[in-house]
């Protein structure tokens, strides 16, 4: 009778201690990603233009860059472009496949002012103005990656 | 002003590349579209879109070599890469490829592939010279007093590169300034080099 009773006892325990483990593995991250990373977005870009450059922006891969050296990577995107005012800027993983070879490294990437650019078309086609400026900066020494823009 | 389309070719151009002196233009602000451009182009006047590369400077007086291309995978929005400039002048070659076996431009300068891009939707075939600008002052790379050049330029067809041998009919400029407002000369034998200027510019 008592030697019944300490089973279920023990059962129960059991079973309480297991459900506990489940809960406690899908709370803590585990530290190792199990799908993409996760896309870093603009306010001021939008996501399909970024794409268009074949520029992927997601969390940075290497520990997180600190806020004076994203004032200083966002004032280095600006000189590169003549002082052009700054949007946004977000520090990241940034890919560009288009690239050769690809880019692929943390960085900050800088939104700046379209005002005043446009395309370069052919005769016959219209001007177009552009919407956006993106400036990748490398966080090591604040130069220039690469810049893209257009509409 | 644009030097080409070098349609008097009856192939189809998939390259076009030419040596271009680097200037430093003046580059009037209106705050609307104040920039100098000289560069080579492949491009379908059909409106099949185009790829350019060559260098620019805007009216903040940043000076760059530049990518741009339009096509129907851009939505017909134009995207454009910038590059660290190269020296006052300097005479890099900036040089348009198109690949008919992968559906890729390739936009060099001095030799290096600096971006690749897919186009599908890009049949070709015209190819492109030209310098200029759009603002309401007409500035554009060369002036009276010292023309830009382009030198040694080759277009590529299904015969490989040669020179051009045609430079075709030059045009006005995108804001509707005819060819007369602009000075040219075309030299070398065979014909390769081309050298324009904004008259309206001392």
């Amino acid at each position: 009778m008592s030697l019944r009773f300490s089973k279920r006892r023990y059962l129960a325990l059991a079973m309480v201690v297991i459900a506990a483990g489940a809960v406690l593995a899908l709370s803590i991250p585990s530290g190792r990603s199990s799908g993409p990373n996760p896309a870093v977005s603009f306010s001021t870009i939008p996501a399909e233009k970024l794409a268009v450059n074949g520029i992927i922006l997601s969390a940075a891969q290497g520990a997180m860059a600190s806020d004076a050296s994203g004032g200083a990577a966002a004032e280095a995107a600006s000189s590169a472009l003549g002082g052009r005012a700054i949007l946004e800027s977000h520090y990241a993983h940034c890919v560009d496949t288009q690239r050769v070879p690809a880019v692929s490294e943390d960085c900050w990437a800088v939104s700046l002012d379209p005002q005043g650019i446009t395309s370069n078309p052919p005769p016959g086609a219209p001007v177009q103005q552009a919407t956006y400026v993106l400036v990748l900066i490398d966080p090591a020494n604040d130069s220039v990656i690469e810049v893209a823009e257009g509409r | 002003m644009d030097a080409g389309p070098f349609t008097g070719t009856a192939q189809c151009l998939t390259g076009s590349y030419s040596n271009i002196f680097n200037k430093n233009p003046f580059v009037y602000s209106d705050g609307h579209d104040d920039q100098s451009f000289a560069y080579v182009m492949l491009w379908n006047h059909a409106g099949g879109g185009y790829a350019q590369v060559g260098w620019m400077k805007d009216q903040y007086s940043a000076r760059n070599d530049f990518s741009e291309v339009n096509t129907a995978e851009t939505h017909w929005n134009f995207s454009r890469k910038l590059y660290p400039p190269e020296p006052v002048g300097d005479y890099p070659l900036y040089q348009m490829e198109f690949s008919s076996s992968t559906n890729t431009f390739h936009f060099l300068i001095d030799g290096v592939d600096e971006r690749d891009f897919t186009s599908v939707t890009y049949t070709g075939c015209d190819a492109f010279d030209s310098g200029e600008t759009h603002n309401r002052d007409s500035q554009m790379p060369g002036e009276v007093s010292g023309y830009d050049n382009f030198g040694a330029t080759e277009i590529r067809d299904s015969g490989g590169w040669h020179y051009t041998n045609n430079w075709g009919t030059l045009t006005g400029d995108a804001n509707g300034n005819p060819v007369g407002a602009y000075l040219y000369s075309e030299t070398g034998s065979p014909l390769s080099n081309l050298a324009i200027a904004d008259s309206a510019c001392p």
